[in-house]
């Protein structure tokens, strides 16, 4: 071995451990950060000339909405409709590709109104469960489930935002459903998540229909 | 420069996807570290989410529709109970009764939901039978008993009219 090399090989130690501790520190300040995080800011290309923009991703929000009514019904042993609104507070179209479910035990409350203002209590949750869970939900919280046909949300202040849609038979009931979910209303669980571009794309028409693998 | 904006690598990936990939949160609630992903990849949400829609259940099922009973063997006593479908029954259950006293009927046999007959062949003689009929989807969903089905009697010669 030559002097050259026995002189190089501490420094190549130390720049390993630097690196290391470098990336360590990197990791738990991103993860820090991020966890405390309500809006990313990401790059983005979102306009036709190409030029990159920066701009703040905001949460989007989905709710239960009243109209419109469940084409198909659930009943103990089948599958019914899920109707939700989607609202998109961003400058830019975002485009939903996937959504993450609770797990198969995480059920619907239900409801004597379509409001979900009076709560069914020989149907809910927990206690009195009504067995209703989004339909390839697994064992396993935040299975992915990407959507037949992928959802883009219109920028703020554009029409078709908040976006209305029907997930067809995505719902579904367990036979063993209390006498108490007959003739109700439900409140899905909330996902536990989406999977979603942002940027340029023509916006779905309100009401839709969707599904998911 | 937010702690997003740290998870990717460089911002020219950004440009080469023309629109950028994110990660949303639903409602506002708290996120966790989303995972550090590459620029070919979307992120996946971690965090928790706000509500997620509404569904709708059907009612109780109907009583089953046009009860009848037919002396099927006229001699050997055995009588064919028909009814209309429900839609999804999972199962019917068949009242018999001596009397036509709506406080007489107590369940007598359970068939399948894929059936809309039964074949009664244990009678009395000298008796008068009527037949009712329910309908249960899943387990716990049981609609009203139908209307009764017309009498029918087991004379002394062993004949049912």
């Amino acid at each position: 071995m030559s002097n050259t090399a026995r002189h190089r090989a501490p420094r190549t130690r130390w720049t390993r451990r630097a690196r290391l501790a470098t990336g360590a520190a990197s990791v738990v300040l991103t993860a820090a950060l991020a966890a405390y995080a309500t809006n990313w800011i990401v790059g983005l290309s979102a306009n036709s000339n190409g030029q990159a923009q920066s701009a703040t991703i905001s949460n989007l929000t989905i709710t239960a909405t009243a109209t419109p009514s469940p084409g198909n019904t659930l009943y103990p042993g089948g599958s019914g409709d899920v109707v939700v609104t989607i609202s998109n507070p961003n400058k830019f179209p975002v485009t939903i590709t996937a959504v993450n479910l609770p797990a198969n035990t995480t059920y619907a409350a239900g409801y004597s109104d379509s409001g979900l203002v009076t709560a069914v209590s020989g149907c809910n949750a927990t206690t009195n469960a009504s067995y209703v869970t989004w339909t390839g939900a697994t064992g396993v919280s935040g299975s992915s489930h990407t959507l037949t046909t992928p959802l883009v949300v219109a920028a703020t202040g554009q029409s078709n935002n908040p976006l209305t849609v029907t997930f067809t038979n995505e719902a579904g009931m367990g036979t063993s459903a209390p006498l108490a979910c007959a003739g109700i209303y439900f409140s899905m669980p909330s996902f536990t998540g989406i999977a979603a571009t942002g940027g340029a794309a023509t916006a779905t028409t309100s009401p839709a229909t969707d599904t998911w693998s | 420069m937010t702690a997003a904006r740290r998870l990717r690598p460089s911002v020219g990936a950004w440009h080469a996807l023309g629109a950028a990939a994110l990660t949303v949160c639903l409602g506002g609630a708290a996120l966790a570290a989303p995972p550090i992903a590459d620029a070919a990849t979307n992120w996946t949400v971690v965090g928790g989410g706000a509500g997620g829609g509404t569904g709708q259940a059907e009612p109780l099922p109907a009583a089953p529709g046009s009860p009848n009973a037919a002396c099927v063997s006229i001699v050997g006593w055995t009588i064919k109970v028909t009814w209309n479908a429900v839609p999804h029954a999972s199962t019917y259950t068949i009242y018999r009764s001596t009397s036509s006293s709506s406080s007489g009927f107590s369940v007598y046999d359970t068939v399948s939901g894929g059936t809309t007959s039964y074949s009664d062949s244990n009678f009395s003689v000298l008796s008068s039978y009527w037949y009712r009929i329910t309908a249960t989807v899943g387990v716990n969903w049981t609609g009203p008993q139908s209307a009764s089905t017309p009498k029918r009697s087991i004379s002394l010669l062993l004949v049912c009219t």
